[in-house]
């Protein structure tokens, strides 16, 4: 290949790169729900304005500095910097700027019909606090997950008790901040079933870009099943290996921090593990969910998640380490 | 021409370096006057703390008996022949302190010296240790002229455990469970968990954890010596508590042992120190203000961070405030979840 021609196809493929990142479970160019698919087109459009606006300058460049005579004494005429330079732009931007008005607008006439499906997430370092409120008011905690109902509406009261952290799934929503004692509101509504990611969207310290999470939207009435079989306390160790992991966690005061419901591990620093074993992934959204995956952020979490605030339990020997996991991972 | 000199004598071997012989009277004055100049301008930041505590020098005598008088003998004892062969020749350092700064002290127990067989503190950053040694040399009785020379006995030489059985030398500084530790920086050991204590003693033994005191001790034992020495003082009862009138301090303690501190993302301490815990985690009633105090200090300046489960407490001591590890340890030392607990905070507590 020739030289310039290398050039050009280098060029082109690294300028194509970024396209890639546009795809994907954390993708605001592929909207599923409420918000994401009403800011879906005040993108397009607004990026499709911007491009006219960019050819049709790139051309009256060209004209002026290469066009014939009297296309360049047409630009210099002072109807046309006027018309081009003052009230097509006025008239662009307004139209812009209502749109814009009118599709944000759109996030305070939803949050008034939601109210019944209630969600509070609280941002920790480095992970989030998700507790349901049931129809009959009770409060079921989970975390580092959040499941929806597809098309009902859900009010998320966003929350932090530490630093700023900003919630933001793409496929759903703008991105929200979590400011510490503030409620901020967002009205989340999945359009279909699937799976998408959340994440931190506001540095947050150490170990903030881990800090993600996934959203789960599943049919209503399958929702409604899940939320009750979440409300119930923890399932009761069957196996040998699962009763020795529930010993090792009550020995090695692993209840200090974490809650197992209907256990004595009653602990609220870390995220509740109640039914730690039925969610997509651990560490918010850092390792996959799976007996090893335990095994491995008990005793090495500092180097998986650096700055998280567990303690690393490298004192625990590997068949301890994986009898913790196994117990862990049948707690669905 | 002295550099030309000094290079012959070297290459030529004629300079005798056997400890039989003498340095020449010259060279002996001037590595003398240079040795003190040095110990004099690198002992000159060294801060002294209280050294007034008897006891504070009663430990430091406990330590004398087996890491230092083997060389430097002690008072009332003879020489041991093997260490009279040694140039220079370890001084006895009865009346060291009058001859010595205190600070000058502190930095060579600390520090040792090159070339004289005078050994560095085991115990890395264990600066609080070696202040007990030097109270002692402090408060070092002048060698008792009243024994006569026939009847002195000799320290034993080697740093370890000379008596008929190892547990008396610990229990030497830890007491016997009736008598409590001889200073505060010694924690009780009767009723601990037997884990801990094996653990504990391996780690000393291994030198993964820092002490000058007890490194030398532990290097000495046998993996069953260990298990003896755990089980014994795990049989044991634990010291009654001794009640005292509980303050506020005392009363902030007890609520971050029992409830930790969660906006400070703090656990409880009693969630991993309490009885049906894992053997591992050590009980914590009882244990001395000061040492608690100690301890926690060297978990938050990484000292104690070397092992497994040191790494686990340094994570959790770096959250606390100076002030907060004041109050646990003013209620451990208090008798911890032992001592009587005052009506109102029983109140409190439900």
């Amino acid at each position: 290949m020739a030289r310039p021609a290398r050039v050009l196809a280098c060029t082109c493929s690294s300028a194509m790169l970024p396209l890639a990142g546009c795809a994907g479970i954390q993708s605001a160019l592929v909207p599923k729900g409420g918000e994401a698919l009403d800011i879906d087109p005040l993108f397009w459009t607004s990026a499709g304005v911007a491009m006219a606006v960019m050819a049709m300058v790139t051309i009256l460049v060209a004209v002026a500095l290469r066009g014939p005579v009297r296309w360049r004494q047409v630009l210099s005429r002072e109807w046309f910097l006027t018309g081009g330079g003052i009230v097509l732009p006025i008239v662009v931007l307004t139209f812009l700027l209502v749109y814009g008005f009118l599709v944000m607008q759109a996030g305070a006439t939803r949050m008034s019909a939601a109210g019944e499906h209630v969600v509070t997430v609280t941002g920790k370092r480095w992970w989030w606090r998700v507790v349901y409120r049931t129809p009959e008011g009770r409060e079921v905690e989970s975390a580092n997950e959040l499941r929806l109902p597809v098309g009902r509406k859900v009010m998320v009261r966003l929350l932090s008790d530490d630093v700023i952290h900003s919630f933001w799934v793409p496929q759903l929503a703008g991105k929200l901040d979590m400011i510490p004692g503030r409620i901020n509101v967002l009205t989340l509504e999945a359009a279909e079933p699937g799976i998408s990611r959340g994440q931190c969207a506001e540095y947050c310290g150490g170990a903030h870009a881990l800090m993600a999470f996934h959203v789960v939207a599943m049919p209503a009435a399958e929702y409604d099943a899940w939320l009750a079989r979440e409300a119930m306390p923890a399932r009761v160790p069957a196996s040998a290996e699962e009763e020795r992991g529930a010993a090792l966690f009550t020995a090695n005061g692993c209840g200090a921090c974490h809650t197992i419901a209907g256990t004595r591990a009653q602990g609220r620093l870390g995220p509740d593990l109640t039914h730690v074993g039925s969610r997509r992934s651990i560490g918010a959204a850092t390792l996959p969910n799976d007996a090893a995956a335990f095994a491995r952020w008990i005793a090495e979490n500092d180097h998986i998640k650096p700055e998280n605030l567990m303690p690393p339990y490298r004192n625990l020997a590997p068949d301890e380490l994986r009898a913790l996991g196994a117990f862990l991972d049948l707690l669905e | 021409m002295v550099a030309i000199g000094l290079g012959l004598l070297a290459v030529s071997g004629l300079y005798n370096v056997a400890a039989t012989r003498p340095h020449f009277r010259p060279v002996d004055h001037l590595i003398k006057f240079a040795l003190r100049r040095s110990i004099s301008l690198h002992s000159l930041g060294v801060l002294l703390p209280d050294l007034t505590d008897p006891a504070l020098a009663q430990l430091g005598r406990e330590h004398f008996a087996t890491g230092c008088a083997p060389c430097h003998s002690q008072p009332g004892h003879a020489r041991h022949p093997i260490a009279r062969g040694m140039l220079p020749s370890p001084p006895r350092l009865e009346g060291a302190a009058s001859r010595w700064e205190t600070r000058e002290l502190f930095w060579i127990v600390r520090h040792g010296l090159k070339f004289t067989g005078m050994p560095a503190w085991t115990g890395r950053d264990r600066d609080d240790e070696v202040w007990a040694v030097v109270a002692y040399l402090q408060r070092m009785p002048h060698d008792d002229d009243t024994v006569p020379a026939r009847e002195k006995r000799t320290p034993a030489l080697g740093f370890g455990i000379d008596e008929p059985s190892p547990l008396a030398r610990c229990a030497a500084c830890h007491g016997d469970g009736r008598r409590r530790p001889v200073h505060a920086s010694v924690p009780v050991l009767h009723g601990q968990k037997e884990g801990y204590l094996a653990r504990a003693l391996s780690e000393y033994h291994d030198g993964r954890r820092q002490s000058g005191i007890m490194e030398p001790l532990a290097a000495v034992l046998s993996a069953e010596d260990i298990g003896r020495i755990a089980r014994h003082f795990a049989e044991a009862d634990r010291p009654a508590a001794v009640a005292r009138p509980g303050d506020a301090r005392v009363a902030r303690g007890r609520r971050i042992f029992r409830e930790g501190v969660p906006r400070q993302e703090l656990p409880a301490c009693r969630s991993c120190h309490a009885p049906e815990t894992s053997a591992q985690f050590p009980l914590l009633d009882g244990l001395s203000g000061h040492y608690v105090e100690a301890q926690l200090g060297l978990f938050r300046s990484g000292v104690r961070s070397g092992t497994t489960h040191g790494r686990i407490m340094s994570v959790i001591a770096e959250r606390l405030s100076p002030e907060q590890i004041a109050d646990i340890a003013a209620f451990l030392d208090s008798g911890g979840e032992r001592a009587p607990v005052p009506a109102e905070a029983r109140r409190e507590g439900e």
